[in-house]
């Protein structure tokens, strides 16, 4: 499976051509479509590959797995490279719309690119500090997206966004090498070896330091208390992108979360971390819904609830912490079903949010008004997005959030579920205030402000999407179960990436044994 | 050797975060010059570095590989150093920006965006700022920043006695 590395050379090649084709603006966006277009059909047939063949890897470099760079395709990886690779198709259909030609100019495209590229590659890497350079081509190229127009407010904001994901990086590199001098690698499947052999005093080092990972991948999921950075940043993207930004960017810290957390650390009393996600889980999902119901500027409030709903997917990896294998595989099926309702969802919301800004002409709740008579479509498709994020039955949402309370409630964790449910009104509340005052209220102006049609059909699909996930549930379902197994049982994953066929070149570099057992001593 | 790096790891980190602390958007990029700095050393450490040990693969016996300290973490560190390089030219490129913009390095003296509804700046259009012309078109205040009408003009940084920056 060497063609496993087009996830993330396709996006490299098309954002280098992209940046020469700079001020050719259709060709421009024919090449993206086109390229995202392949992209995407390329993962989903490697989804349907893997579901039905298991584990695929690929190692590059010529050294071998423990050593060498290793990217790897189990299910989990697969249905997050649908998600962005889908998303990021649809979201560069809808900037057709919105994205001025001054704007494309601003090297739009390529960016857009690169970030799909930052976003697949943490998917596909097995490697912990491979892991940190894929956050980092994925930081730069939001930097440069969050900066696209340069006006002096998405300036200021770039810069604390910078900032604040610039300590997360350090301690990123701090939380590599600890990890690296306690377990002696950073290969995840090899971390999943040789954490679980760990027991007593060490372990509690392993603990420690696996604790300042925690604190990177919580910083850029916006897990309580490092929440404040997103509901200033996320508003200035531009409109279209920033429903990428909403579902996607943020999504990488809660898989980073999973497979780090759930996957990589098996040491003694490992649950330590899944106890004190769980804890953060509930506040982050009360603070991020009160945030957003005191906010009349629709991309806050919106941003806002992006953080309320990272918490129940933290909270889904806390109660992995589970001793019950049953309840872990339930909380980790439940949070990738999550994962992916969410990411649909939010990104579909950000969609049609731009959409209602554009045809009222502002973002204040209070004064866009009457969008529904308006654009009545528009209308159409926010309600099912805010009931589906809400959780109201026929949709998604519903589904999702039915596992993770039985999830919750099989582990006895009554509290967490009953902070979820209140979150759960509480969304509604605040979605209903969106609806009647943007939507329902009297209307401020005779007609539509701007064309918007062809923008609806990219977020159409997404809520198809939603609702077909809500009433088809079952092959999801079933999907994210498996995915699960591949988790909580690691048994397949380590198999196949320690186990990698060897080829001749890597058999002659092959460091000999003795540098390997040295290595070992001093350490 | 581990005593002497563990106490220059975190004398640098602590200066870093002191610099951070400023308000002067300068020297927080040299925070975090500092904060890369004291993370590579660190990884130095983690590798094994001793007296005896030298640069990996110099002047070790590639039979037994004594004298030789652990190859891979000065690999993460040249990967470290070129991404934490990129990100302060990066930084101080926007703090300029920030700078020309605003005529000030202070980050408590810029505008708090606390509702983007009244910033007014924000490239969505605001029915008050940019009224309906009937055309159906919305007049994008993009393009004035791109000309560089609208800009503000750069400011002198006002003079503050006897405040340390």
């Amino acid at each position: 499976m060497n063609s496993l590395i087009l996830a993330i050379l396709i996006p490299f090649f098309t954002s280098l051509v992209l940046a020469l084709l700079n001020g050719h603006f259709r060709l421009e966006k024919a090449v993206a479509l086109l390229s995202s277009l392949t992209l995407t059909i390329w993962v989903f047939w490697l989804l349907f590959h893997v579901d039905a063949n298991g584990v695929q890897v690929v190692i590059i470099g010529g050294w071998m797995a423990p050593w060498g760079i290793a990217f790897v395709a189990d299910r989990l990886t697969c249905i997050m490279l649908c998600l962005s690779s889908g998303l990021g198709m649809l979201v560069q259909l809808y900037s057709f719309w919105t994205v001025t030609e001054q704007q494309q100019r601003y090297f739009f495209y390529p960016l857009m690119q690169a970030m799909l590229l930052g976003v697949n590659w943490s998917f596909i890497t097995g490697d912990v500090f491979n892991l940190f350079v894929a956050y980092e081509v994925m930081l730069m190229a939001s930097y440069g997206m969050m900066m696209v127009g340069a006006s002096p407010v998405q300036v200021r904001q770039t810069l604390k966004y910078i900032a604040i994901n610039s300590i997360g990086s350090t301690l990123f590199v701090v939380g590599c090498g600890v990890v690296y001098a306690t377990v002696g690698t950073l290969n995840m499947a090899d971390l999943a070896v040789r954490t679980a052999q760990i027991t007593g005093q060490r372990a509690g080092m392993v603990t420690a330091a696996s604790m300042l990972l925690l604190l990177v991948f919580a910083l850029k999921a916006a897990t309580f208390p490092l929440i404040y950075w997103l509901p200033d940043s996320y508003p200035v993207v531009p409109p279209g992108v920033n429903g990428y930004f909403a579902g996607i960017l943020t999504k990488v810290g809660v898989y980073s979360l999973l497979r780090v957390f759930v996957l990589c650390f098996r040491q003694e009393g490992h649950q330590f971390a899944l106890d004190v996600l769980l804890f953060l889980s509930g506040l982050t999902m009360l603070l991020g819904v009160l945030g957003a119901m005191c906010r009349w500027d629709i991309r806050r409030i919106l941003s806002w609830h992006i953080i309320s709903q990272v918490g129940y997917m933290v909270m889904g990896i806390g109660l992995a912490g589970s001793p019950d294998p049953r309840v872990v595989q339930l909380a980790v099926a439940g949070t990738i079903f999550y994962v992916v309702h969410h990411i649909v969802v939010k990104s579909c919301l950000f969609l049609v949010g731009g959409i209602a800004e554009r045809v009222s002409g502002s973002q204040h709740l209070k004064e866009m008004g009457g969008v529904l008579d308006l654009a009545p479509g528009v209308g159409g498709l926010f309600i099912v997005a805010a009931l589906s994020l809400a959780g109201m039955p026929p949709f998604s949402g519903f589904l999702s959030k039915l596992v993770l309370a039985q999830a919750g409630l099989a582990g006895g964790n009554y509290v967490v579920v009953s902070v979820a449910v209140v979150t759960s009104f509480l969304t509604l509340y605040s979605m209903s205030k969106i609806w009647s005052y943007a939507f329902w209220s009297e209307p401020r102006r005779k007609m539509a402000l701007a064309r918007y049609r062809g923008m609806m059909a990219p977020t159409a699909v997404l809520v198809a999407f939603t609702i077909a996930m809500g009433v088809f549930a079952q092959p999801f379902l079933g999907l994210a179960t498996r995915a699960a197994e591949t988790l909580t049982k690691p048994e397949e994953y380590i198999r196949v990436v320690l186990t990698a066929k060897q080829n001749r070149v890597a058999e002659l570099s092959r460091p000999s044994a003795n540098v390997v057992a040295r290595a070992e001593e001093t350490r | 050797m581990e005593l002497p790096m563990a106490v220059v790891i975190g004398v640098l980190f602590a200066a870093g975060t002191s610099l951070i602390l400023r308000p002067n958007l300068l020297r927080v990029v040299m925070g975090f010059g500092l904060y890369s700095n004291a993370t590579n050393l660190l990884l130095i450490t983690v590798g094994g570095y001793t007296r005896e040990s030298g640069a990996p693969f110099v002047g070790a016996d590639p039979k037994t590989a004594v004298g030789l300290m652990d190859p891979l973490p000065p690999d993460i560190i040249l990967t470290a150093i070129v991404i934490s390089f990129a990100v302060s030219a990066l930084m101080l490129t926007i703090c300029y920006r920030v700078y020309r913009d605003h005529g000030t390095d202070n980050p408590q003296e810029l505008p708090v965006d606390d509702d983007f509804t009244q910033a007014g700046e924000l490239r969505t259009v605001s029915a008050t700022a940019y009224p309906d012309d009937g055309s159906g078109q919305v007049q994008n205040p993009m393009q004035l920043h791109v000309t560089g009408e609208g800009r503000p003009a750069v400011r002198p940084v006002p003079q503050r006695e006897g405040e340390r920056r």
